[in-house]
């Protein structure tokens, strides 16, 4: 994406975004992108806020293995749950770029 | 202070003046003194991000939390941790391909309009003194426990540290002073946890049995701090949401060329940050364990020499020395990033962008960009001299509120609604950051009857961190003042520039003309 990237913006002037913004091929690429992205977000920002709220519960406050009650489980796979996040946020990421750098393509060939 | 501490100390102001006199040899543009250039490779940008999560608060304040309150303390260190997932998806990418050197540039890359600019820089300036402050306050007295130094001389010191750094080396040295002290925080950390877990034979069990047969079940849930839920999840949600509305957070992503870089970063302090907070547990259940609350309240009652005090225990004066320099490099290494951040606002927004519309000349600006460092650095010092005697360590958990309500709000609504205008902008920032300041005001941290806090008397806001009003507050307040004020706004040309705001988010086509 960033060599296409560097190709156009070497004639920034010229960008059309307005025709890139009605594109279809970069609209369905936005909103897959911003489903995906805010799906995750408010997926993970739940499992993250119920900590606090099942803290305070006996849920939460029994003892799971030995004395390590489930507080700290809990703690341990949002900790898990983050890596595992970011490292899949990395690669989708690299599709989006594919994805991003087609639809420049596509309008870099449709004639800016 | 003895021949080894000193020789530690020495080798760290060493080592980072040395990166400075590299660094300001490096630095003569505006673009150079704010971001490095836009140079900084991801892992690098990694470790400074993370160099910044971990400041004295999050290294001495945690693992001294849990160790004397268990799990309660430890609430930080997961908030700090899943606040990473909200840079990453959400705001990291768009944030480095529409900003140049400030969040204002970010916002006015679509409102072109003063008031914008304004708005974001007063709280850009609110946060960072009121972060600079708990973290001064907090090093004199760190200083002064660690080095036998007065407080004043401490806090006189860490103040000509850091305005050296920043003063001379710009965004390079004040990031290699946070690479170097991240890295070096992370060896600390892990040899303390690894010794640690050596005494309990590298059973997990067994130091939990530990804690609840001599201290007790109640280490290892909540409520020995927090017994509130409301509390606890408004605290939460600022710890989550604040990280992404820090500037001096936000500042570090236009230190990079692209997108991909910003992601690359924020990979790197997610795994940093994952590893450290991990080991909080090590250092909080060591430190109750080894060194005992005693021993631990006798020097601070917030406990926040709990780990130099287990340093000692573990490793004698070497690993109590090194721990309490890699504690001196922390302090300096994230108010050297606040001094910078603050300086970014002072000069380029109010001063260059608004009252010289962006008309000065390289040389101005980075004259510009110095002088406001200084300004901001004596405020700062005066303003933790003026502070010594209160209790303002709540000020930290404080500026991650201004920041979650009156900064992020308005990034999503920049980067991903449509209808969003001036006035919703301007709206949203305001209501933000007055709400928190004004409930913040009313509440416990200001108010205690029994005399804990700033004045006496009852709080009559009852949330030591009110997010959890403040941040609907201000997205109803940037959606309402965005929907009645649509109709006085030109619809065909605030959809122009939306559009490009669009593409350039999502492809970062053009991101190389705005970064240099």
């Amino acid at each position: 994406m960033s060599q296409l990237g560097n190709k156009i913006s070497a004639k920034r002037d010229g960008i059309n975004f307005d025709k890139i913004d009605r594109m279809e091929t970069f609209n369905q690429f936005v909103k897959k992108k911003n489903t995906f992205l805010f799906g995750i977000t408010i997926t993970f920002l739940t499992f993250y806020i119920l900590l606090p709220v099942l803290a305070f519960t006996s849920v939460l406050q029994q003892k799971a293995v030995g004395s390590i009650t489930w507080v700290w489980v809990y703690s341990l796979a949002l900790f898990i749950m983050t890596i595992v996040l970011c490292t899949l946020y990395v690669k989708m990421a690299a599709k989006f770029d594919k994805a991003a750098a087609a639809v420049l393509q596509e309008y870099e060939k449709a004639g800016a | 202070m003895n021949l080894v501490s000193a020789g530690f100390f020495i080798g760290i102001v060493g080592l980072t003046l040395i990166v400075t006199y590299i660094a300001a040899k490096r630095t003569s543009s505006a673009s150079d003194f704010y971001t490095a250039g836009g140079g900084l490779k991801g892992w690098q940008n990694g470790f400074a991000i993370a160099g910044d999560y971990l400041s004295a608060a999050a290294f001495l304040g945690v693992s001294g939390a849990i160790a004397l309150t268990g799990f309660d303390g430890f609430f930080f260190s997961v908030g700090y941790v899943v606040a990473n997932l909200v840079l990453l998806y959400i705001i990291a990418e768009p944030m480095r391909n529409l900003g140049r050197y400030t969040l204002a540039d970010m916002l006015t890359a679509r409102f072109n309009e003063k008031r914008i600019r304004g708005v974001a820089a007063t709280g850009t300036i609110i946060i960072v003194i009121l972060y600079m402050i708990a973290q001064l306050v907090g090093a004199g007295a760190l200083i002064k426990l660690l080095f036998g130094i007065e407080y004043w001389m401490a806090v006189l010191i860490v103040g000509v540290m850091m305005t050296t750094y920043v003063l001379f080396g710009g965004m390079t040295a004040t990031s290699w002073v946070q690479i170097i002290k991240a890295g070096l925080l992370l060896f600390g950390t892990t040899l303390l946890a690894f010794l640690v877990f050596s005494k309990f034979d590298f059973n997990l069990v067994k130091m939990f049995d530990t804690v609840s047969t001599n201290y007790g079940d109640q280490y290892l849930v909540p409520g020995m701090k927090y017994t509130s839920t409301i509390d606890s999840v408004s605290m939460m949600l600022a710890l989550v949401l604040g990280t992404s509305g820090l500037p001096h957070i936000l500042m570090r992503f236009f230190t990079v060329k692209d997108a991909k870089t910003a992601r690359a970063s924020i990979s790197w302090t997610t795994w940093i940050t994952a590893i450290f907070f991990s080991l909080t547990i090590f250092l909080g259940f060591g430190a109750m364990h080894f060194v005992g609350f005693e021993k631990i309240i006798a020097e601070n009652a917030a406990g926040n020499t709990a780990a130099p005090l287990l340093a000692e225990f573990l490793g004698g004066n070497i690993l109590l020395s090194f721990i309490c320099a890699v504690a001196f490099a922390t302090i300096l290494a994230v108010v050297s990033g606040l001094v910078l951040t603050g300086a970014s606002a002072i000069s380029h927004d109010i001063y260059g962008e608004i009252l010289k519309d962006g008309k000065l000349t390289e040389k101005q600006q980075v004259l510009a960009a110095r002088i406001g460092s200084i300004s901001i650095a004596i405020v700062s010092i005066l303003l933790a001299l003026f502070a010594q005697s209160l209790n303002v360590s709540f000020l930290v958990s404080f500026a991650f509120c201004i920041g979650a309500s009156a900064n992020l709000p308005v990034i999503l609504y920049t980067i991903y609604w449509k209808k969003f205008n001036a006035n919703g902008a301007v709206a949203a920032m305001v209501t933000g950051l007055v709400s928190c300041l004004v409930l913040g005001a009313l509440g416990p941290n200001i108010w205690s009857p029994t005399g804990n806090a700033i004045f006496v008397g009852e709080p009559i806001v009852n949330l030591a961190v009110p997010a959890i009003i403040t941040i609907p507050l201000s997205f109803f307040a940037g959606y309402l003042g965005s929907i009645l004020t649509a109709h006085k706004v030109e619809q065909a040309a605030a959809e122009r520039v939306y559009k490009e705001i669009r593409v350039k988010a999502h492809t970062g086509v053009s991101v190389q003309d705005v970064s240099h």
